[in-house]
């Protein structure tokens, strides 16, 4: 592994207390004012509503009513906004200070843009999910390269909307998340035509070896059996073309494909299309957010952001990315 | 050695011997190379050795799914219902192809260059 990219625990560490720990303590206070806000808010819809309750109780006429109700609720309203507005400007500085911080430690010349993601175009390129999407976002987007090697890594949420009707025939609306977490694409060090998808063994997990007779017939291309019996416990791979696709996965990518999928939870998938390489690890839960309820100035949760954006020098090692030995450069 | 591997009617088992020949004629030459500084830094010889080593990948990747195939076939025809038509077309268990190092005769570079 190349000692120069890795950073290592003692770098964060160092970072963490010279410079991290003054621009935390600097948002506690406005975390502050927004958590006694928030409270304030709470109590004050309650005392409206009261307010409201005791009002009709009179019975006074209805445009008395009306008025009440219209004016509680517009400043009920009003006063939810401008807490929401504090909330995300709170959100931005922590991001543009903190997180900045944390991915210019890895690199200063990569660029971070928290409010950009990956395109839809590059996410469906991939081919990993060809659900059509009605919703997608994102953020922490990271632009950069590593050697040879460039790439683009975000956070995305790609949903799609579900129409159901009722017994009664009503009509509801309901989404379903495609995919959630972390997505990167990256430069391949090998030329290759096809696609080839390397996605989580589900079927077989679940239906042992009559589910790999069902993984057989698919739109995604040949299902490919390879000899790394750890990499087919977690792994099937269908591929436009046989010879191409051991071609990508060589025993040395096959492990390291196994190394990554065990280094965090969640599931992981791989894609090889345009001579590049697609990865996403799914997440349950927004990722890179500062946490409202708690101080901000926590060691274990910036650690973790910062493990994080590990996966993208994992990535760029593990597959030994800038190893450019043939005959793409 | 490329004349007789360009022919189309070769078996198996010559192919992989006219393989395993070239290979080690190849790397006797990147053995010899060694020598020449000058030559190894030239941009050609990189990109001949890229060259290469890509062709290495392939011929790996090939005889990778080549031995997937082979198995699958050998399990095939001795497995129902496909013993049963096994028998009938006459098909054999074929081998698997390995690119054995032990095999690899020492070629004598020095004849090479002559």
């Amino acid at each position: 592994m190349d000692t120069e990219s890795m950073v290592s625990e003692k770098d964060f560490q160092q970072l963490y207390t010279t410079h991290l720990n003054d621009k935390l303590k600097a948002l506690e206070a406005i975390r502050k004012r927004i958590l006694r806000r928030y409270f304030f808010g709470f109590l004050l819809l309650a005392a409206l509503a009261t307010a409201n309750y005791l009002l009709i109780d009179q019975n006074p006429p209805e445009y008395v009513i009306i008025i009440s109700v219209l004016l509680s609720s517009t400043g009920g309203l009003w006063y939810i906004l401008v807490t929401y507005g504090h909330k995300s400007k709170y959100r931005k500085n922590f991001k543009a200070n903190v997180v900045a911080e944390l991915v210019r430690l890895y690199n200063p010349e990569w660029e971070y843009q928290f409010d950009s993601f990956i395109s839809e175009r590059d996410y469906l390129m991939s081919g990993i999910f060809p659900h059509h999407c009605d919703r997608y976002s994102g953020d922490d987007l990271v632009i950069g390269k590593i050697e040879k090697t460039d790439f683009q890594f975000s956070e995305l949420h790609a949903q799609y909307k579900q129409v159901t009707y009722g017994s009664k025939g009503q009509r509801r609306e309901h989404w379903v998340t495609i995919f959630r977490g972390l997505f990167m694409h990256a430069d391949f060090n090998k030329n290759f035509s096809g696609t080839t998808y390397v996605l989580p063994d589900t079927a077989e997990r679940l239906f042992g070896s009559f589910g790999k007779s069902l993984q057989k017939l698919s739109s995604r291309g040949q299902l490919i059996k390879l000899e790394n019996i750890e990499f087919e416990k977690r792994f099937v791979v269908y591929s436009s073309d046989q010879v191409e696709a051991r071609y990508i996965l060589t025993p040395a990518i096959m492990e390291a494909m196994v190394n990554l999928s065990e280094r965090a939870s969640g599931t992981t998938y791989f894609s090889f299309v345009g001579s590049r390489v697609y990865f996403a690890r799914s997440f349950s839960s927004e990722l890179f957010e500062p946490n409202l309820f708690r101080s901000g100035v926590n060691y274990g949760d910036l650690k973790e952001m910062f493990d994080l954006f590990g996966l993208i020098l994992a990535l760029i090692q593990e597959l030994n990315l800038n190893t450019r030995i043939w005959t793409k450069d | 050695m490329r004349t007789q591997a360009l022919q189309k009617n070769i078996t198996p088992e010559d192919r992989v011997n006219l393989d395993n020949q070239i290979s080690s004629a190849l790397s006797g030459i990147m053995i010899a190379v060694e020598n020449y500084p000058d030559l190894k830094a030239s941009r050609n010889f990189l990109d001949l050795q890229k060259s290469l080593n890509e062709v290495e990948s392939q011929i790996a990747a090939a005889g990778r799914a080549y031995n997937a195939a082979v198995t699958d076939f050998n399990n095939a025809i001795q497995m129902f219902p496909g013993i049963l038509f096994a028998g009938m077309m006459s098909l054999k268990t074929k081998e698997v192809f390995v690119a054995s190092e032990s095999e690899r005769a020492n070629v004598n570079v020095k004849n090479l260059f002559n």
